[in-house]
């Protein structure tokens, strides 16, 4: 057994004697561009979210400078994302043809240094508990990792199934194994020198989201909106002073397209009976060391606002890409905040909306609240007209103790001359009671006749946007108090509420019985 | 756990271990999509005359053993066994029953060692001993104790083990040729399309991604990968895994006869060029197709399924559409996998816009990739009437405002579903087609940076 495993040693060396191995350690120069992948999970600060392998996604392009002899080398590259997708990865810049590429993720644990040994001699030491004397034994590897069992002078014993303090001392680590996943590429070069290549992958746990701050005037006809690019790097690599961008816009994802998930291979002791014990404790959890307090240059970042520092915006397709203002450090398990809008006095209407509509309680009808809602109109001549990425918006507004929070509302991509309402809570100032004055069938319909009365005990008058949803087919509004119209498929009333006051408006349903 | 009593081996299992005299085995490796690889493993191997039982290693973890079968001059085969029974502490305790072990125990106090033999009688939850005339459980008081076994047990193993019991005539040394089929290898293809739309053009690589999971490295293997799907008699689950994953990019199948890979039943071969070490836990990257400048262009698409009200514009989905064949530059039959597309932006660095998977799929198909939604085109449909017509018809009249905030015009395919017997249109702004029974189908023009508002008037039965 032990001449076996010696043989496939000296056959492992034998193929790769042949041709040059090369290590690219980190890349000179990166350029990140971050999509965005699902909602941001808003109910857990980025520093203390988990790194989830699957979510997020990056473009990662890295030039590097690499030394090849003539004839073949094999280059690995180190100092990547650890979540790269390695078959997503393109390599320019190698003089000559790419024979193949490899991604190798037998990784050196416990258990694989242990496998590799099976029928290798190794030293076992014990050492006595009470004199603290250690006695070094030469043992053969008889079986592993599933609970290793050593063959010393002639016979046999497990490992670690005594209670005794053992351990195994290996010569020398196995060749073929990586203390991580590793991307090679084996290339022919017709030329030795110095070549800039570059590699360029998607990785996970890259993930950005935009969020926006609406500052409402003390007038409340207009909001100056403020929108940030929120960056966040999960895994434990760092870009420095990389050109950064953000694609906005929903693409298309394979749940494939994810790093490769190298297996640790711990040592169990598989020892008998109810006694056995973990032959190795459990590796501890690293550490991460998250940057609770930013460091001082993102507070600048945060606080210093001018022009120049606004992400731009350009076309990528049918997205929106946003290029940082000037390159930065992506720094591992960072979130980074930058802006891209800045719009000043962008005139909002204050809407308060109320529908009927089949889940309405018609029954037992009491006074409900209004959705109140500020609409935007995102076109050029109403001061904004810019695409607005998903996300979320804060509704401040000016009080005599400074701003409060008016309300939240979540946003989808919204390109220019869409409509923009921002439902930011329920009024309890302005509320809707609905109630059925008749409920009666006539030629065939079914009919109702129908009272909305809308309070107002704000101040000033209000706008109050009123839906009644079809009842059936054929659906059909009449002797409405005031005339309806259409929207969204609904019928739709618009109707001043004076301030302290009231509005009654009555009509009448009909839909096919 | 043996497929036959120790008894019946016995007589074959003291023969010495021939694997050692093995040469470095020659390997060919058949790869399928659907996790299954073909293995030819040559070896020269010295066999004795008579019976001998041959050990083959390194052979793969994830062998289907029933699937094995030998080959060599003048060799037969008598029996074949896979030996699966792992050798670890617990088990060699279990084996231990009835027999005498070496018991070293440590004073805690002094250190001091002493031995004793003892009868293993059970192993249940814990080890109980007969010690002279004394019973005990192993280390119930926690006293470190060793226990020493005098050998291995004949089939317990450190790895699944091949074993080939064979009859030659002759002794000598030979090659022999085992082949099997094993799990843990497969192959997809990853296809990179760098899409110029202001040109329609797209560049196409594709590569092919082959991994080994199977437990061991084939060293200098000849490798082909066939792309088809081959039947195999699997689970359910396995089957949707496969299956469920293909989404269709195919718009039309195509006829033309690829003069590249060669085929063999209905499936296409891609050899790798040159011998190859295939690494276990390895993803392995060769390219395989490599053309420039084929024509292709961006499709929008958006499409209901009923009739219905939306309260917010949708996003229309965005697809590059080429066809697979000579004539449009693209003249290849493409294996299944995902493909990635990416644009240049305005500064000339590509990016990834979108992936998607495409099947296998014949040249000269007509494919259309989705590669996302477009931020800027949009479909907002409302039902403006639900109507009533004869027995068990409706009427809907529809508005759907398609909407456009690129500068420049764009034309949107909106597909209406949801019409069943006997349905009809009334009236419509635009022409559509009748896609089939049950689809409707418009082409929509949109001007830069403004919107197109489709009517119509349908009759359909439920």
């Amino acid at each position: 057994m032990r001449a076996t495993a010696s043989f496939a040693l000296a056959l492992a060396l034998a193929a790769t004697g042949a041709e040059g191995q090369i290590v690219s350690e980190a890349p000179q120069r990166a350029a990140v561009t971050i999509y965005r992948d699902g909602e941001p999970d808003y109910s857990t600060p980025a520093y203390e979210a988990e790194l989830d392998p699957w979510s997020g996604l990056a473009l990662i392009s890295e030039t590097r400078s690499v030394d090849l002899p003539a004839g073949r080398s094999r280059i690995s590259f180190r100092g990547v994302a650890e979540t790269m997708v390695a078959e997503t990865a393109a390599v320019q810049g190698l003089p000559g043809a790419v024979i193949e590429r490899n991604q190798d993720y037998d990784l050196l644990s416990p258990g694989a240094l242990l496998e590799a040994a099976i029928g290798e001699t190794v030293r076992l030491v014990r050492t006595n508990p009470v004199t603290g004397e250690a006695t070094v034994r030469p043992a053969v590897v008889r079986s592993a990792p599933h609970g290793p069992v050593l063959e010393v002078d002639g016979r046999i014993e497990p490992l670690r199934c005594s209670g005794l303090p053992e351990r195994i001392v290996f010569d020398r680590a196995p060749d073929g194994l990586s203390e991580r996943p590793t991307f090679s590429v084996l290339a022919e070069a017709p030329r030795a020198g110095r070549y800039t290549v570059r590699l360029s992958y998607l990785a996970t746990g890259f993930n950005w989201a935009a969020d926006y701050v609406a500052k409402l005037a003390p007038d409340g006809r207009t909001v100056d909106l403020t929108g940030w690019l929120t960056l966040v790097n999960h895994t434990s690599t760092s870009f420095a002073l990389a050109p950064t961008d953000v694609v906005a816009g929903e693409l298309s994802r394979d749940e494939e397209t994810v790093p490769v998930q190298a297996e640790a291979k711990p040592v169990t002791t598989g020892c008998w009976g109810s006694l056995d014990r973990p032959a190795i404790p459990p590796l501890p959890i690293p550490e991460v060391a998250y940057r609770m307090g930013a460091p001082a240059m993102d507070n600048v970042e945060e606080i210093v606002v001018t022009g120049s520092r606004v992400a731009v915006q350009s076309e990528l397709g049918d997205y929106k890409l946003y290029t940082l203002p000037e390159p930065t450090t992506v720094a591992a398990r960072q979130t980074k905040q930058v802006l891209f809008l800045d719009q000043k006095a962008v005139p909002v209407e204050r809407v308060y909306a109320f529908r009927v509509d089949d889940d309405t309680e018609l029954d037992d009808p009491e006074p409900g609240p209004t959705t109140v809602a500020l609409r935007l109109r995102n076109e050029a001549k109403t001061g904004l007209g810019k695409p607005l990425p998903s996300g979320v918006v804060a509704v401040m507004a000016p009080s005599e103790r400074g701003l409060v929070l008016a309300g939240e509302d979540k946003v989808k991509d919204t390109p220019v001359g869409l409509p923009l309402d921002l439902e930011i809570g329920r009024s309890s100032d302005v509320q809707a009671e609905v109630r059925v004055l008749r409920d009666w069938e006539e030629g065939g319909f079914d009919r109702k006749a129908m009272e909305v009365t809308f309070t107002n005990a704000r101040g000033q008058p209000v706008l109050v946007e009123h839906r009644q949803a079809p009842t059936g087919e054929d659906f059909k509004v009449r002797r409405a108090s005031e005339r309806a119209g259409f929207l969204k498929g609904d019928a739709f009333w618009r109707l001043q509420v004076p301030a302290g006051g009231q509005v009654r408006l009555t009509y009448e349903v009909a839909a096919r019985s | 756990m043996s497929r036959f009593p120790v008894a019946l081996l016995a007589g074959v299992a003291f023969i010495p271990a021939l694997a050692v005299a093995q040469d470095a085995p020659r390997q060919s490796l058949t790869i399928y999509n659907s996790n299954l690889a073909l293995v030819q493993d040559t070896r020269t191997q010295a066999v004795a005359a008579g019976r001998s039982r041959l050990e083959f290693k390194d052979v793969s973890g994830q062998i289907r053993p029933e699937t094995v079968s030998l080959s060599g001059a003048g060799v037969g085969v008598v029996e074949q066994n896979f030996d699966f029974d792992l050798l670890t502490p617990g088990k060699l305790m279990e084996k231990a029953i009835g027999r005498q072990v070496q018991i070293v125990r440590i004073n805690p106090g002094n250190g001091q060692q002493t031995t004793e033999t003892a009868t293993v009688l059970s192993v249940n939850e814990g080890v109980v001993l007969k010690i002279g005339e004394r019973i005990e459980v192993l280390r119930e008081d926690d006293i470190p104790t060793r226990v020493i076994f005098d050998r291995i047990p004949e089939n317990l193993r450190a790895r699944p083990t091949l074993s080939v019991t064979v009859d030659s005539a002759s002794a000598g040394v030979r090659p022999l040729t085992l082949t099997y089929l094993t799990h843990g290898l497969s192959w997809k293809a990853d296809y990179v399309a760098l899409f110029d739309e202001a040109g329609g053009r797209l560049d196409l690589q594709g590569w092919v991604t082959l991994s080994n999971n199977s437990g061991v490295t084939y060293r200098d293997a000849d490798v082909q990968l066939v792309a088809g799907d081959i039947n195999l008699v699997r689970s359910e689950q396995e089957y949707f895994a496969r299956y469920g994953q293909r989404r269709g990019a195919t718009r039309r199948a195509g006829t033309e006869t690829p003069t590249g890979p060669e085929s063999v039943a209905d499936y296409y071969l891609y050899p790798l060029p040159a011998r190859t070490t295939v690494a276990q836990n390895q993803t392995k990257q060769v390219s395989f197709l490599d053309v420039k400048g084929g024509r292709a262009r961006k499709g929008y698409a958006w499409r209901a399924y009923g009739f219905q009200t939306l309260e917010e514009p949708q996003a229309a989905d965005v697809a590059v559409e080429f066809t697979n064949s000579t004539a449009g530059g693209l003249g290849a039959q493409l294996p299944a996998g995902i493909v990635r597309v990416y644009v240049k932006d305005q500064a000339g660095e590509p990016k990834f816009v979108g992936e998607n998977r495409v099947d296998h799929t014949p040249q000269g198909s007509d494919v259309s990739v989705k590669i996302g939604e477009a931020f800027d085109v949009t479909v907002q449909p409302t039902v403006v009437a639900h109507e009533r017509s004869k027995h068990n018809h409706s009427r809907y009249r529809m508005e759907y405002v398609v909407r456009n905030a690129r500068p420049q015009p764009v034309t949107v395919t909106l597909r209406q579903g949801g019409m069943w017997r006997d349905g009809k249109v009334l009236e419509e702004s635009l022409k559509s087609t009748r896609v089939d029974a049950y689809n409707l189908a418009w082409d929509v023009p949109v001007p830069a940076n403004g919107e197109t508002r489709l009517t119509a008037y349908i009759d359909t039965g439920h």
